[in-house]
């Protein structure tokens, strides 16, 4: 093949190429059309045109464990080259709606997700329409042939997700219910003039782009942290200069939350620039700054042509910088100002109106005092709608389907504050299966689960899911170490509650010294570095005298790295529970110090 | 996919286009023909490729086996026996499902249809698949079977004599009863058993005579089935692979088998002196029989499997110990 060109590219080698698994992207790749095109998918659509000029479409087959030699019944359908008839029949009559799945399960796109797809699916079946299902996972419940009428258990490639749209001819495709995957291809179906349900591409990509979105963002006086997309140090340091440490530094388009960190200092940034990014032209890294202690408060919502129909504020219990995937969510929130929830209802309505937002959406704010800044905005559905949707006892999906589908819907009756019970979703890590890795948490995320609990109070919410994700309460020690002075202070009234209840706290040497200053008992332990000290922190994990330990990180010096490091990974290696975050340690201490595991009451969802 | 240097070469299969479902064939190659001292050849079923063709939809040119010594395609060549890949064998499965088995050629676009039609009905596959002459193994060995040869594929052969039994293996219509011989061993083979009633009077002869050991096998079963008064019918889904679970009747016992047959079996039809021995988990057909006082039973599967699994290979077991 790499001896053709596009032109002399004949029907059976294209069809060879096909049937053994060739993408049109390889194909565009192999005949030296990446040479000819600006950019890759230009090139493969040159590829397609031209195999669908020549007639070369795929079939669709059933998986079949019997080999065709009983009819099969199972409707898990996949796309192949090497077939001349598809096992099942397209109707042709408009009256089915695709939804893009997830995708395989990694950090970052999980079971939320396809709890979405399988919502959306219903509420397409109850609405008349055939449902039809595009993924790839075979652990989800999206990818249970029973959920739909029609399951691809396929790629989420543009490639495979157009053929299959080609051989459907559905009255629409949902992309809005499956996270980023399904997000990212919105426009480029839409190119192709595919029925997109929901807010329109044009609009997507105007929230995509950190540009666009930015200006649109500041055409209604809508704060968001300084940033700038740079192509050189320079131009960096200039930035940085202006604005001041800390800043965080991510690669543009990319809101993943992939290849991102904060840096605190000079040397950190060069660091990370030289380990993460390649720095050019056609590479800018977007740099902003990042507001320490402040408050992360997310809005996930459905709107109706650009007006809100339905809403959840729900706010971290970790200030910002801990990822929201990571971070510990309490819903409805208990510790924001009027004001600030009154600021953030208008913000998110401006954004709905402008953007058009025809169904599911979430906008990640940061607030400190009543400052509300704006970090990023998806307009689909994100990893908070199932347990947003739970404890508020309003199906979003359900909602936001509806209205992708034009159903009329009227504006639920039911108002977050009028809920006399809260709900905490914990992360649940893995760091344990994770040799050697430093369970900190930071702007990647990391958590591999997450368990959501309602309780009569935030306590009590927050105890059982904390305990729910694996966490212990200690029976009798604690060992403390609680990073920088505003973290120490943080940490103040949790001790006094610790050594009240009868706790005996163990301190490394800065913690040990603010303690003892602030009146509080504990006994001093060393660092690993303070080599022929007794007594050693490491060693008294090992010996298990301690039954928690509390490790927050104070900054990124080689020497606080190594001694913490070694510490929190001495604590995942014994089993021992360790909390990284001031905050959340703070809510978790209240929260076992004064709520008795006597006192927690064992009630299903429905009993609230 | 494994299999089929065992199916080319298995008599039940003579007059037939066999279309593989497994999309890969070829990529093992295929074993030396060599035959052992006794005249069975050592890892094929019989002395030559009995299936018409071959199809396949993805055929391996490269083969990788430790017993490989030559290609599938050159061994079809070597034999005459046309071979076709590329084929959306599943779509061809599927007609073949619905409309039942059906006369086929292999055309290709650009040539004329110059290939003569064939015929399969009425051509009686036994008779031309079976022994002309009686054959003796294992000599002196012990207990003597008789082995009716309706197209026999060589492991129900090698099963009976590694069991240190002595066989001999009679044409198809043979007469034996006025043989010695221990017990009685129907063979498989080819096509619609309706045309094999010679057979079938010669077994109720025996079973007329003496009350010796018979066991069937496939062709076997049904030619047993009609001499104990049943009828036979063409299966809407006839079996085939490797993959066929039967339920041993009575037990909790299932068995994963091998099965080669488009004709079954009407259980309701036997006399009242049988019962059913084994059925088909999937469409409850009749798999086996046996009398109720004589040791007389049969598998509609291959028990000899060659190839597919060897759960059932107790069957040799039991005729063997039946035998007096």
């Amino acid at each position: 093949m790499k001896r053709r060109n596009i032109n002399t590219l004949d029907k059976e080698l294209l069809r060879e190429a096909k049937v053994y698994g060739f993408t049109d992207f390889q194909i565009a790749r192999a005949v030296g059309l990446e040479g000819e095109e600006q950019n890759m998918h230009k090139a493969m659509l040159i590829v397609r045109q031209l195999r669908k000029g020549f007639g070369i479409v795929p079939v669709v087959k059933q998986i079949d464990t019997l080999a065709a030699e009983y009819p099969a019944q199972t409707n898990y359908l996949y796309v192949t080259y090497a077939g001349v008839a598809s096992d099942v029949s397209f109707s042709n009559d408009r009256n089915s709606v695709i939804v893009l799945g997830s995708g395989a399960y990694r950090i970052g796109s999980s079971v939320e997700f396809d709890w979405c797809g399988v919502q959306a699916l219903n509420t397409i079946r109850k609405q008349g329409y055939r449902s039809i299902m595009i993924n790839y996972n075979p652990e989800t419940v999206s990818t249970d042939y029973d959920m739909c009428d029609r399951l691809y258990f396929d790629e989420l490639t543009f490639e495979r997700v157009m053929d299959i749209i080609d051989a459907e001819t559905p009255h629409g495709v949902i992309v809005s219910t499956g996270g980023q995957i399904p997000n990212n291809l919105a426009m480029y179906l839409d190119e192709q003039n595919v029925p997109i349900l929901g807010t329109a591409a044009k609009d997507i990509d105007n929230a995509e782009d950190r540009a666009k979105f930015s200006s649109m963002l500041t055409e209604n006086g809508i704060n968001q942290p300084e940033w700038s997309a740079l192509t050189s140090m320079d131009d960096i340091d200039k930035f940085v200069d202006r604005v001041g440490f800390p800043v965080l530094v991510r690669p543009s388009y990319v809101l993943s939350g992939a290849a991102m960190n904060i840096c605190s200092n000079k040397d950190e940034l060069t660091r990370f620039l030289q380990l993460a990014a390649n720095v050019s032209e056609d590479h800018p890294v977007v740099v902003s700054k990042f507001i320490e202690h402040a408050k992360e408060i997310e809005m996930d919502a459905v709107a109706q042509n650009g007006e809100i129909m339905a809403y959840a504020i729900s706010e971290h219990i970790e200030f910002a910088g801990v990822h929201s995937g990571d971070a510990t969510i309490q819903f409805p929130p208990q510790k924001l100002y009027v004001e600030t929830v009154r600021r953030i209802k208008r913000i998110s309505r401006q954004i709905a109106k402008q953007l058009h937002i025809n169904g599911p959406f979430n906008i990640q704010y940061m607030a400190r005092d009543n400052d509300i800044l704006v970090i990023e905005c998806n307009l689909r559905a994100s990893r908070s709608f199932p347990f947003v949707s739970k404890v508020l006892k309003l199906n979003f999906i359900d909602l936001a389907t509806k209205i992708m589908l034009g159903v009329p819907v009227e504006k639920p009756n039911k108002n977050l504050f009028d809920l006399d019970y809260v709900g905490i979703k914990a992360s649940q890590f893995s760091f344990n299966r994770l040799q050697k890795a430093d369970p900190v948490l930071g702007v990647d995320m990391s958590s591999t689960g997450e368990v959501g609990c309602l309780g009569d109070d935030s306590s009590t919410a927050l105890l059982k899911s904390m305990l729910s994700v694996g966490q212990r309460i200690p029976k009798k020690t604690v060992l403390l170490s609680t990073g920088g002075a505003k973290q120490k202070a943080e940490m103040l009234d949790a001790a006094k509650m610790l050594l009240q209840h009868g706790y005996e706290l163990y301190a490394t040497g800065g913690t040990s010294k603010y303690l003892t200053e602030n009146g509080i008992e504990n006994t001093l332990v060393y660092w690993p570095s303070d080599e022929g000290k007794a007594p050693q922190a490491l060693d008294l994990l090992h010996e298990k005298k301690i039954d928690m330990v509390v490790n927050i990180p104070k900054d990124l010096t080689p020497r606080e790295l190594t001694n913490g490091y070694k510490i929190r990974r001495a604590a995942i290696d014994l089993n021992v529970p360790l909390i990284t975050n001031s905050r959340l340690a703070s809510a978790f201490i209240t929260a076992f110090c004064n709520v008795s595991m006597d006192d927690i009451d064992i009630k299903a969802w429905g009993e609230y | 996919m494994m299999g089929y240097p065992e199916s080319l070469t298995d008599p039940s299969y003579a007059g037939q286009l066999l279309t593989m479902t497994f999309p890969l064939v070829g990529n093992y190659g295929v074993p030396p023909f060599t035959i052992e001292k006794n005249g069975i050849p050592t890892f094929m079923e019989s002395d030559r490729i009995y299936a018409s063709a071959i199809i396949v939809s993805d055929y391996t040119e490269e083969y990788s086996h430790w017993n490989g010594v030559e290609s599938l395609a050159s061994w079809l060549k070597r034999e005459h026996v046309p071979g076709i890949t590329g084929i959306d064998t599943r779509e061809l499965t599927k007609v073949l499902r619905e409309h039942g088995v059906m006369m086929g050629k292999i055309l290709f676009d650009d040539e004329p249809d110059n290939i003569p039609e064939a015929d399969y009905e009425g051509v009686n596959f036994v008779d031309l698949v079976s022994t002309k002459e009686i054959i003796h193994y294992n000599e002196g060995a012990g207990k003597k079977a008789i082995l009716v040869d309706c197209g026999v594929k060589a492991n129900i052969i090698r099963s009976l004599i590694n069991r240190g039994v002595e066989v001999i293996r009679v044409p198809w219509n043979y007469d034996y009863t006025g043989m010695q011989y221990d017990g009685l061993f129907l063979a498989n083979g080819p096509g619609d058993p309706d045309v094999c009633n010679d057979a079938v009077e010669v077994i109720r002869k025996q079973m007329n005579m003496s009350k010796k050991p018979i066991c069937g096998i496939c062709m076997g079963n049904q030619l047993l089935s009609k001499a104990a008064g049943a009828t036979i019918y063409k299966l809407k889904y006839g079996h085939r692979g490797h993959n066929q679970p039967v339920r041993m009747v009575g037990t909790e016992k299932c068995y994963i088998t091998s099965q080669n047959h488009g004709y079954a079996v009407d259980a309701t039809t036997l006399g009242t002196d049988w019962k059913e021995l084994f059925v088909n988990m999937n469409d409850g057909s009749n798999e086996g029989i046996c009398h109720k006082e004589n040791p007389w039973f049969t598998s509609q599967f291959h028990p000899e499997a060659c190839s597919g699994p060897v759960d059932t290979d107790f069957m040799f077991d039991k005729f063997v110990e039946t035998l007096k």
